[in-house]
């Protein structure tokens, strides 16, 4: 048996969502009709949340992936392999990225930065997590490799019947 | 750095290999410099906080920050405060030649030669 440990790890960082938050908060200070210290707030926190979501890391081994977010990759989300039920490797639109298209769904969380390549995360609590990564086919090949062998058959989302016995 | 549609990325692919006769913090290295000189990573480049890859890669972080320190010792990273450990504008030339000389070591140890000798050498050559 081998004992090789293999990793990815990648960071995405987006301009455009900085200039985006950049040029959303002069427009709130503009706007706001109120005195000086009360427009600047909500624009340095416009601002700042711009700079924040426009950077994703994520580093993959094959017990742990970490996910993190903004300059400082704060705070930190470790998700163990064991709470994860499947990943795949997905090119997303932009209109689904964006907003346009998106196949709602409240258990979704996006830490998408631009359309392309993402990391789709399906854990056992039955949330997702999608991830702006540059090769996320090599992710998925760790934590597939990874996981129990899933069971073969058609997908009908019932249990199987091993599942079934008691 | 790799831009894509006004998005600045980067990535790195890991392995290591406890059983692998190279110590692991040499093996860490050695990932660094192949992405170097195959041009997965480029100056200027972020590589990930030592305590993350440690924890993906089931190590010591002392084991990933010793690799980080002997490839700032080569020249080939560099650590300033407040920011992430970043690849140095001339690294890939500096992993390719240190790589290069890593190997006429050993073949020169293979072949009886001590580091001395093998230095007399390329000055007679030069």
């Amino acid at each position: 048996m081998s004992t090789a440990r293999y990793a990815y790890s990648s960071t995405v960082v987006s301009p455009g969502h900085v200039i985006a938050g950049a040029a959303a908060a002069t427009l709130l200070a503009l706007v706001i009709p109120a005195p000086l210290v009360a427009r600047l707030l909500p624009a340095a926190a416009v601002f700042l949340t711009g700079i924040y979501v426009a950077t994703v890391r994520i580093a993959v081994g094959a017990k742990l992936i970490v996910l993190g977010q903004g300059p400082f990759g704060r705070p930190r989300w470790g998700i163990p392999l064991p709470d994860v039920a499947d990943a795949q490797a997905v090119s997303l639109s932009a209109a689904q990225v964006f907003g346009l298209g998106v196949p709602f769904h409240w258990r979704t969380t996006r830490m998408t930065v631009r359309p392309g390549p993402t990391l789709v995360l399906h854990l056992t609590t039955g949330d997702y997590v999608r991830i702006s990564t540059p090769d996320p086919r090599a992710a998925v090949a760790i934590i597939r490799s990874a996981l129990p062998p899933r069971p073969s058959g058609p997908a009908t989302g019932r249990p199987t019947a091993t599942e079934e016995r008691p | 750095m790799k831009i894509m549609v006004l998005v600045i990325y980067s990535f790195m692919r890991w392995s290591v290999n406890p059983r692998n006769p190279l110590a692991l913090h040499e093996q860490i290295a050695v990932n660094v410099r192949q992405a170097l000189t195959e041009g997965d990573l480029a100056p200027g480049e972020r590589l990930p906080p030592a305590s993350e890859l440690a924890a993906v890669l089931e190590i010591n972080p002392n084991t990933v920050l010793r690799a980080y320190r002997n490839l700032r010792e080569e020249g080939v990273l560099e650590f300033r405060r407040g920011r992430a450990v970043r690849v140095c504008d001339d690294a890939a030339v500096r992993a390719s030649v240190i790589q290069a000389a890593r190997q006429l070591l050993a073949a020169g140890r293979a072949c009886g030669y001590s580091p001395s000798a093998l230095a007399a050498l390329l000055e007679e050559l030069a």
